[in-house]
């Protein structure tokens, strides 16, 4: 039967599966629902309907809230369930408490949050996530509520938890705009200040990346705990924003302000996914996902995702492009790159120029 | 360290080398870019392309059509003789001046693509004077005499030909044969002649790899050897664009001098050039920077070995610093750097097997590869791979 379900990478699977998805219509989810429906398996959406009802209409949907009324899954089996929604070790102990007789196994969306502070360099998924909150809190931080639910997964899905660590998720449909925020400055053009040192790291995952190995994940019956990230290889800014600019082209001049507190003094802190790696974040670009790659983990090519990035974004209504959700505005960036200019002694190099 | 201004001469200035590309290289036959008709008014010129069938024609060919332009190839009829079948071939010889096809025809303008012998363009621009209006001129940027000028603009200074009747042209003389060729199309046409001195260029049906080794080297993946400093200037340009500048420049009826390399109005760090080049591919990778003088230590020779780089030094420091802002104000426009890697790579994937399993003519081999990155690596205070 394994066999069988690893039958064909990129048709349809070996053998349809019954998949329930825990919401479905955010951002990861309906990359899921169309790569698992294009490669033959049976989808029913769980979630209260609110955010895009109807989207998929050749998958089932049943109504409830995670929160508070599970009813709809009652009685009901599945092949597997994927957990995109839930931050709450409460909601997880629910819905597994629920599921737990009628559905074989249970793949939980995780992240690399659950490593914060990221102390150390190459943290794998041999690292203890912390449990407690030190000192404790009124609402459980997100690194330490994830690590909890993975927890509740794993107690009640002894043999079939499929826990999954994502990095910064990116791609077409990210409600949080990081790369996208890059990829649309580049394609702006001009002055583009290029925050921090040309070699810090940067970590990311495409979406489709993430979810079509997710998706044949479930095929495979692959249990365990994965990091998930890219690009391998390793890539630092300097990579990320010159590969930006490749695909999109243009005249572009870069201004290198290696000065943090700087930046930081002007409301540049971070711009995901750089973050400067400094303190709690040393390691946070530097995660090791070669589990993930040893089972199949594949990425696309950074022009492939720049470019379905863009095309998702150049189809969306004014309303949600009217603002970009990060990143300095060209206000902003234009008084640093000036003030930057200003200061003795700086050495605001434009790349490329030897002047 | 690094190449001389001689050595580099002598080891095959720009566009003096393997201007051919393999008989039966597949025509890719996609539109070009941006390929809009010639715009409402702009009446369809005839265009008489002399070479046009190896490398750059083909990329001024394919536009020309492209924008309703009646084309006409003069050539010897060997490079690639089925290219084009829809569009007028005259046969002759220009090495020994057989350019009797040419007599008593008149086009709008001419692109010659493939001289170097002043000889040549002396009879050709004396044949055509009247009956072509405007006569562009494919020079290099190796006809300037001092490299280590940053920034040269057109009127940088130019080398000098010893013997003008000299037909050994490659080697040491190219710059100065060059230059003299442009001097001919200006006495010969005045300000009816354009002159476009092209930098390094790259893309589909590049026969010399000096830019396809990179594609294919990123391609393979794994730890890459970077030569010198991350910020070190590059350029080059992708044959399209040129092509398409060129017959742009023969649309409007421009005149004057134009250097004509990219791929932006600014130089590019060879930091932008491997990472644009690594976006447009998915193999895991990366770049050990290893720097110039380690680099010559190892006998690992710039622009050879490690194509498109000279180390802007010992009189080289202007090389890859070419201002091309008069063709940039001119209309000159760059496709993005991965659509370049992507055409290449798509292009080279129709190699024969031959070429495929042949070494490529430019770029250092893999073998010698892991061995400066070994000793590299073995050098204190460097730690292994």
């Amino acid at each position: 039967m394994e066999d069988e379900g690893k039958a064909d990478r990129r048709g349809v699977a070996g053998r349809s599966l019954r998949i329930l998805v825990l919401g479905g219509t955010g951002f990861i989810g309906p990359h899921q629902v169309r790569f698992a429906l294009s490669r033959g398996h049976q989808v029913t959406l769980f979630n209260r309907g609110q955010t895009n009802p109807g989207m998929f209409p050749e998958a089932e949907e049943l109504r409830g809230d995670r929160a508070s009324d599970l009813s709809a899954l009652e009685g009901r089996s599945w092949d597997v369930v994927i957990d995109n929604s839930a931050t709450d070790p409460e909601w997880v102990e629910r819905s597994t408490s629920v599921l737990g007789g009628n559905v074989a196994r249970y793949v939980y969306v995780s992240s690399t949050g659950v490593f914060y502070p990221y102390e150390k360099i190459g943290l794998n998924e041999g690292d203890a996530p912390l449990l407690e909150d030190d000192p404790p809190q009124d609402e459980l931080s997100y690194g330490v509520a994830k690590a909890r639910s993975e927890n509740v997964v794993r107690m009640a899905f002894p043999e079939g938890a499929l826990i999954v660590r994502p990095h910064y998720i990116v791609g077409p449909g990210d409600p949080m705009d990081r790369l996208t925020s890059w990829i649309l400055r580049i394609r702006r053009g001009g002055d583009v200040v290029a925050p921090g040192d040309r070699s810090h790291m940067v970590q990311f995952i495409d979406v489709r990346d993430l979810t079509e190995w997710m998706i044949r994940g479930c095929e495979d019956a692959l249990t365990g705990t994965f990091i998930c990230s890219g690009p391998p290889g390793g890539l630092p800014l300097s990579g990320m924003i010159y590969g930006i600019h490749a695909v999109v082209g243009g005249e572009v001049n870069w201004h290198w302000i290696p000065d943090l507190s700087f930046l930081q003094e002007r409301g540049l802190s971070f711009a995901v996914p750089w973050v400067p790696p400094m303190g709690p974040y040393v390691g946070m670009n530097r995660i090791d996902f070669r589990r993930a790659l040893e089972a199949g983990l594949t990425h696309r090519s950074l022009a492939d995702t720049v470019r379905a990035t863009l095309d998702w974004w150049d189809a969306q209504p004014e309303e949600r492009t009217a603002e970009i959700r990060q990143g300095p505005t060209a206000e902003v960036e234009a008084d640093i790159i000036a003030q930057w200019a200003q200061r003795p002694g700086n050495d605001d190099e434009e790349e490329g120029r030897s002047r | 360290m690094s190449v001389s201004r001689r050595d580099f001469v002598r080891l095959g200035a720009l566009g003096a080398i393997g201007a051919s590309v393999a008989p039966g290289a597949t025509l890719l036959g996609q539109e070009p870019a941006g390929a809009a008709r010639a715009s409402v008014g702009a009446r369809a010129k005839r265009i008489l392309i002399l070479g046009g069938t190896s490398f750059l024609g083909p990329a001024q060919v394919e536009y020309l059509l492209a924008r309703g332009h009646e084309v006409t190839l003069f050539n010897r009829g060997r490079t690639n003789p089925d290219l084009f079948p829809g569009v007028e071939r005259l046969v002759g010889d220009r090495s020994t001046a057989e350019l009797d096809a040419l007599r008593g025809r008149e086009w709008d303008a001419v692109i010659d693509n493939s001289a170097t012998v002043p000889r040549w363009v002396r009879e050709s621009t004396a044949l055509l004077r009247d009956q072509v209006e405007h006569y562009l001129y494919v020079s290099s940027i190796s006809v300037y005499s001092d490299n280590s000028i940053v920034g040269m603009s057109e009127d940088a200074p130019l080398h000098q030909l010893e013997d003008p009747d000299t037909e050994d042209v490659f080697g040491a003389n190219y710059g100065g044969a060059k230059a003299l060729c442009e001097e001919h199309t200006g006495n010969a046409f005045g300000d009816r002649a354009i002159v476009v001195r092209p930098g390094l260029i790259v893309g589909p049906r590049d026969g010399t790899d000096r830019f396809t080794y990179w594609p294919l080297r990123i391609e393979r993946g794994g730890e890459i050897l970077a030569p010198g400093d991350p910020t070190n200037p590059v350029q080059f340009i992708d044959v399209r664009d040129l092509g398409e500048f060129m017959v742009r420049l023969v649309e409007t009826g421009a005149s004057g001098v134009y250097n004509a390399t990219g791929p932006l109005a600014r130089p590019l760090a060879i930091e932008e050039m491997l990472y644009g080049i690594k976006a447009a591919t998915d193999t895991p990778s990366g770049f050990t920077w290893v720097p110039a003088d380690f680099l010559a230590s190892q006998q690992v020779r710039p622009w050879q070995d490690m194509p498109a780089w000279v180390p802007p030094q010992e009189g080289m420091e202007g090389f890859s610093q070419i201002d091309v802002s008069r063709a940039v104000n001119a209309g000159m426009t760059f496709r993005p750097l991965a659509v370049t890697t992507e055409d290449t790579l798509a292009w080279a994937r129709g190699w024969s097997e031959d070429r495929k399993s042949s070494p490529l003519r430019f770029g250092i081999t893999a073998e010698r590869e892991s061995q400066v990155l070994a000793a590299w690596h073995a050098g204190p205070g460097r730690g292994g791979g």
